[in-house]
């Protein structure tokens, strides 16, 4: 059935409630009265493109969905589901319109892709078996043992990650980084139209940043089918969150590497250790005492550990009491000498701060796909042009780009150099 | 190819095509070019940014060189919607009108845009910059020395435009 001028209003009316915004809220987005809007939603004026690309934008929908044979109430959008679980960030019109902008990023690079013919998404061919988590235990062992599995699958073996976010982009996993409010780590999206997509809060000290990005890492893996998740302190004890924490944990510091890192410092054995020789008959018994407290790990210690992994002296303390290196009282003993441990830490380096001024790589990423897609004349200059706005592209620095492109051979027969229409 | 009722040809022009005539502001040869009527998308309009090309088209607007159009009808938006996903947003309504509405389109675009502007209405559909300021200089609009003038401003502001004498063009077409 073609669409009719009363069938597109019933449907904008749908979409509007769906996102649940009243007649005056979007008329004062669109610039137009409350009327104007009534009229077209009652059918008895046509909206213009223009007002439909806006509106589409407004209510969370791809435009294409508005005009659809079949239209869907509700709407899938998993940003739309994203703000509606979470009004805190909704309410938040700037950050809501800035995150949404870092999606229209990953929608074009995804457009990209397909017109490029490149292999999307590879992280989307891993799938891990999650059985049900029923208590936090259930969630910290099953995001343990994803950590392994994950590392293993990337043959990461047991150094640190020296850069999470290539890792993940080598994956096929958009990464961005902008500022959120302060009780959001990240959020992570996943849809066929974005792609698997993480943001992560650039207002937060570097090693935050890095376990944010494994934490929304994991959601990307095992969470998906959610569509998209915000990672926020009020929600950490929700069991998909553990797990994702648990995951970051163990996939900054895999447990092999940890423990090998403590027996370096000469540390990490039990003070009094026993070992026996069996010769088929009788048995042989060795022992070795070490000198009291030689074994117990200190702030230095902790304080190294957390910047050889690149991860927080709190993340390190909580790693060596999971791995049974600490006790619990041991962990809060050293857990009161943060300030003592962020003085070693600066002592050992400056933070691994990839974050430049101008250090957008996700954008550079973007734009240098689309200068490809332009070269091999899958997308227009004036296409290519739009993306390098969207991407805060300077206008010198677009020129510098035109500059080095070098087009194939025009497709088809040479044509001609000035066009008259022939009637 | 659709005409108005004075039988002149329908144009659509996209930015490509309309910047040209607002830098050197030379608007007035698009409103003399007899057989043809000129046409604007909404989305084109909002493409002009500088403030001196924005009067210009204004003026154009006003004097009647052209008239302003709007996309209603949600097929010609459905086209317009599967065009952006590689065209500019204007070039993208511009094809769109041209080819639902069997319209001419006036552009300056290559690789992409011309690919998809042949496949879908062949090449009789096009008027580029050459071919505009060659059918002014026919019809009597301008003289080959303004023509030339013309276009040695325009390759100043770097646009493209072939070096072939005019002359040499005129024979050719």
């Amino acid at each position: 059935m073609p669409l009719d001028r009363e069938e597109l209003g019933r449907r904008l009316k749908k979409a509007r409630e769906a996102a649940r915004l009243s007649q005056e809220d979007v008329a004062d987005q669109l610039g137009i009265s409350r009327g104007a809007l009534a009229q077209f939603e009652a059918g008895a004026k046509a909206p213009n493109s223009l007002h439909l690309v806006r509106l589409a934008e407004i209510y969370r929908r791809e435009l294409g969905e508005l005009l659809a044979e079949e239209f869907d109430e509700a709407g899938r959008d998993p940003l739309t589901a994203l703000f509606r679980a979470d009004p805190q960030l909704a309410s938040d019109r700037e950050r809501a319109s800035a995150v949404a902008e870092c999606v229209k990023l990953c929608r074009e690079y995804t457009n990209l892709e397909t017109l490029l013919g490149i292999d999307q998404d590879r992280v989307y061919d891993v799938n891990y078996n999650t059985p049900l988590m029923r208590t936090r235990w259930d969630a910290i062992r099953q995001g343990e043992r994803l950590a392994e599995l994950e590392r293993a699958r990337l043959s990461l073996g047991e150094d640190p990650l020296t850069n999470a976010a290539e890792l993940l982009e080598a994956q096929g996993v958009r990464f961005i980084e902008m500022s959120l409010s302060e009780t959001i780590s990240g959020l992570f999206l996943s849809d066929s139209r974005y792609g698997p997509s993480i943001i992560v809060n650039d207002d937060h000290p570097p090693r935050r940043r890095q376990f944010s990005c494994a934490h929304e890492y994991c959601h990307v893996l095992v969470d998906r089918d959610r569509g998209g998740l915000v990672s926020r302190a009020e929600n950490r004890e929700e069991l998909f969150e553990v797990r994702a924490n648990a995951f970051a944990a163990a996939f900054l510091m895999p447990e092999g590497g940890v423990r090998a890192f403590v027996r370096r410092l000469g540390k990490g054995e039990q003070s009094r250790s026993q070992l026996r020789a069996y010769d088929e008959t009788a048995v042989v018994e060795g022992q070795r005492r070490r000198e009291a407290h030689s074994q117990d790990i200190q702030v230095y210690d902790v304080a190294h550990l957390a910047h050889h992994f690149g991860v927080s002296y709190e993340t390190a303390l909580y790693r060596l009491l999971n791995l049974k290196l600490v006790t619990e009282e041991e962990r809060a003993g050293l857990a009161q000498q943060k300030e003592a441990a962020a003085s070693i830490m600066r002592f050992l380096g400056p933070e691994p701060d990839t974050k430049a001024p101008g250090h957008k790589p996700f954008r550079h990423q973007l734009v240098l796909l689309a200068v490809e897609a332009l070269r091999r004349e899958v997308i227009s200059r004036a296409k290519l042009k739009e993306i390098c706005d969207l991407a805060e592209v300077q206008p010198g620095e677009f020129d510098a780009l035109l500059a080095t492109i070098e087009h194939e051979p025009e497709k088809g027969p040479k044509g001609r150099r000035a066009y008259v229409p022939r009637a | 190819m659709e005409r108005d009722a004075e039988g002149r040809l329908l144009v659509v022009a996209d930015a490509s095509f309309l910047i040209n005539f607002l830098a050197v502001d030379r608007m007035d040869i698009l409103g003399k070019l007899p057989g043809l009527r000129f046409h604007l998308v909404n989305h084109v309009r909002a493409e002009v940014r500088h403030d001196d090309q924005r009067s210009r088209l204004g003026a154009a607007l006003d004097g009647g060189v052209m008239t302003e159009i709007e996309i209603t009808d949600p097929a010609e938006v459905r086209l317009y919607d599967e065009f952006r996903q590689f065209l500019g947003d204007g070039e993208s309504a511009s094809l769109a009108v041209a080819v639902s509405r069997r319209w001419v389109i006036a552009a300056d675009e290559k690789g992409r845009f011309r690919r998809e502007l042949f496949g879908r209405l062949g090449e009789d559909y096009l008027l580029n910059t050459l071919g505009a300021l060659l059918a002014a200089i026919r019809s009597g609009v301008i003289i080959v020395a303004e023509a030339q003038t013309l276009r040695a401003q325009l390759r100043a502001r770097r646009f493209e435009m072939d070096a072939t004498p005019f002359d040499e063009l005129l024979q050719e077409e």
